[in-house]
């Protein structure tokens, strides 16, 4: 179990659908509705972060933010259907819209791991890739399209630069090549395949139950691919090769509610969270994998019926009114709760978060961070 | 003029969206002698008392890919099973049959279950079908639950 | 009877907890829309709708839960055992209904072969905890129960006063 507590950041009461660090820890951003806050973190992680300044540039719910790998640049993107790159000028973040010709929502958004390019995933059934034309001084886009119908809820690049993996509401997750002549070098073969012009299907695959998938993510080493869909599972896929079946597709049922995002801590190791509120730890191979510990328990969803109260006066004299409460319950139910109190707990669940975890990072080693519905980005050490 | 407000203007772009064919699994189809056959060991394993061999061989073979007509049909025998495993049994032993169930089998049962709630012999029966449920909920937790709603191997 | 409540608020809690995971999600045919998904047409999405449940004590006591990517709506059907009792249904839910946006997930109309309809979307689910959300839910099909059955006592209590009342002078 974890040895040092969470750190614990409430960032206002607006859900925060995305959360990030820049590589050096520095900065933290968050989207609130349609702007994105930017934090100043002190090396003392205990010191809560500092509101430096607020990018406003959106007029739609702002969906997914990323920083760049060199942490100059902040990238943006919202309902609103455009993307903004945000670059700091010695005193603001300046924005430049990009290109994306995409006519529905922007739903998610990664810079490549060298920072040449970056995607953004939409509603519009397209992931556009992006890059920068210096002789226009302007980010143009290419569109990832066919055989995409369904709205695109994560992305996910491979290491080389040049494979996305994509996950959509239609239950299918997807490999493409995103190589741009002139930007990318040839990359070397990878089990995912060896020939890769632009918009080349390097993988299609779909889950069993074909539910949603909410976030797909390459393992570290770039030969496996992880998701986490709608019906409470885990899949890993390990390639065989090139037009090849995969070697195995490992699905993990579990009993929780779905999970939303997960992060891969090494290539054995991940952990997930979701509609469920706390993060779990799963390991194993490409044989199998198994839930090894949770970081948080959550309490029992369906009988732990809460029970609200003063806390630790349990023996407290309850009045007649409460009493007949408790006769009637017992009567009707056949089962007693104890009296349940008018001003009840605001605390409803047993975890820090409160609500659904709408994302989690890798924050180092052996920390991740989460950023959640009701307001608050947390650092959990696993 | 036609009422060109009314016109469904996505009905002209159908590459652009799924259709619900396209959301149907890939698996194959189940025919009614298949269901009748199945229907017919599940009696004769019942009558001769071997109720978790009926249950296991109900839940074996859901019809994800057929008409209304053959699934109802197998929603009908596995209500059978249930009922005559309820009736021979009390209500503390059911969990025993549902622990030896293998957890693909525990959705599928769960599956089942809200499928005969939404009819009108399993609404009649509500109290049965209810403390099925509420023990196999017991054992597997929420996951069941979240997998009846999203699976699109509907039964 | 009321020994059989128990299983069904209990499945009732946990299939709401189970369809109540909605997210915040745009408009996949109409631009710069955020629509309720259950609530529209989706012959051109229908990935965005998942299977709906219906959980059902008796033929006269049931929910439906329709889920789907951001929203959900939960139909109940009060139990009406005589007339009076359909009477009281209909005044009691005509009555809340008028009064839907002191509700905030009251739905105004009801679905058909219901008597009360609810639409949670993400916005709610946002704003509020979820595990209060699915209180109130069961706490309403818990206190309805009773309110019908009490008006129900007063109002055969008050026929009674009156009929008395009608044939003192004939006596």
């Amino acid at each position: 179990m974890s040895s040092e507590s969470p750190i614990v950041y409430q960032l206002g009461h607006l859900p925060i659908k995305d959360h990030v660090f820049s590589p050096d820890r520095g900065l933290l951003a968050i989207t609130k509705d349609n702007e994105v806050e930017v934090y100043q973190v002190s090396s003392n992680l205990s010191v809560r972060p500092k509101l430096f300044t607020t990018l406003k540039g959106h007029d739609k719910t702002v969906t997914s933010v990323d920083i760049s790998p060199d942490g100059t640049r902040i990238l943006t993107c919202s309902q609103d259907r455009n993307a903004l790159v945000w670059e700091f000028d010695g005193q603001d973040y300046k924005p430049t819209l990009v290109l994306l010709r995409i006519n529905r929502a922007a739903t998610v958004c990664k810079w490549s791991p060298n920072g040449q390019k970056f995607a953004v995933g939409s509603s519009d059934r397209v992931i556009a890739i992006c890059y920068y034309e210096a002789e226009n001084d302007w980010w143009v886009s290419k569109h990832l399209k066919k055989p995409l119908k369904s709205t695109i809820t994560s992305l996910s690049w491979h290491p080389n630069n040049v494979l996305i993996a994509s996950g959509s509401t239609d239950g299918h997750v997807r490999v493409f090549s995103s190589f741009i002549k002139g930007i990318d070098e040839k990359p070397e073969p990878t089990v995912w395949g060896s020939k890769l012009p632009f918009q080349t299907l390097c993988g299609d695959f779909i889950n069993e139950t074909g539910a949603w998938i909410h976030d797909v993510s390459f393992s570290p080493d770039g030969d496996s691919l992880g998701f986490v869909s709608h019906d409470s599972t885990i899949g890993i896929i390990y390639p065989e090769g090139e037009g090849l079946p995969p070697k195995s597709i490992i699905n993990v049922k579990t009993e929780y509610l779905p999970f939303k995002s997960f992060v891969f801590l090494t290539n054995n190791k991940l952990v997930v969270g979701g509609h469920n509120c706390n993060l779990i730890v799963f390991e194993g191979d490409e044989s199998d994998w198994k839930e090894s510990f949770k970081v948080e328990s959550q309490k029992d969803l369906i009988n732990d019926v809460p029970v609200h109260g003063n806390g630790d006066e349990d023996d407290e004299e309850i009045s007649s009114h409460q009493a007949l409460n408790m006769f009637k319950q017992m009567d009707l139910k056949g089962r007693v709760n104890k009296p349940t109190n008018g001003a009840g707990g605001s605390k409803a669940l047993t975890t820090i978060h409160q609500n659904t975890i709408a994302s989690i990072k890798l924050f180092s080693a052996n920390k991740v961070s989460t950023s959640g519905i009701d307001g608050k980005v947390v650092i959990f050490t696993v | 003029m036609e009422d060109w407000r009314r016109i469904d203007i996505d009905a002209y772009e159908p590459e652009n969206h799924l259709s619900k064919e396209e959301l149907l699994p890939n698996l194959p189809a189940t025919s009614l002698s298949e269901i009748q056959t199945v229907s017919k060991q599940v009696r004769t394993l019942l009558s001769q008392g071997k109720f978790l061999d009926a249950l296991k061989l109900g839940l074996q073979y859901p019809p994800y890919i057929a008409s209304e007509d053959i699934k109802s049909l197998h929603t009908e025998t596995i209500f059978e099973i249930l009922c005559s495993i309820k009736n021979n049994h009390n209500l503390t032993e059911l969990s025993s049959f549902i622990k030896q169930l293998s957890s693909d089998e525990q959705d599928i049962l769960v599956k089942y279950l809200y499928k005969t709630m939404n009819t009108s012999y399993g609404q009649k029966q509500g109290g049965l079908i209810l403390s099925w449920y509420e023990k196999t909920v017991e054992i597997t937790g929420l996951g069941p639950i979240v997998r009846f709603l999203s699976d699109r191997r509907t039964v | 009877m009321s020994q059989s409540l128990k299983p069904y608020l209990t499945a009732v809690r946990s299939s709401l907890t189970a369809a109540i995971c909605v997210e915040d999600f745009s408009s996949q045919l109409v631009e710069r829309h955020n629509r309720p998904e259950i609530e529209v047409d989706n012959t051109h999405n229908p990935e965005l709708i998942l299977n709906p449940m219906v959980i059902a004590r008796n033929e006269n006591e049931k929910i439906l839960i329709e889920p789907s990517i951001n929203s959900v709506r939960v139909s109940i059907k009060i139990k009406q055992a005589d007339e009076i009792e359909q009477i009281l249904v209909h005044k009691f839910t005509r009555f809340l209904t008028s009064r839907a946006e002191n509700f905030f997930i009251l739905r105004r109309v009801p679905i058909k072969g219901y008597d009360i309809s609810f639409l949670i979307t993400n916005f709610h689910t946002e704003q509020m905890l979820k595990d209060k959300l699915v209180d109130f839910i069961i706490e309403f099909m818990e206190d309805v129960d009773k309110e019908i059955s009490e008006m129900k006592l007063f109002l055969n209590a008050r026929a009674r006063v009156i009929a008395e009342a009608y044939l003192t002078p004939f006596d």
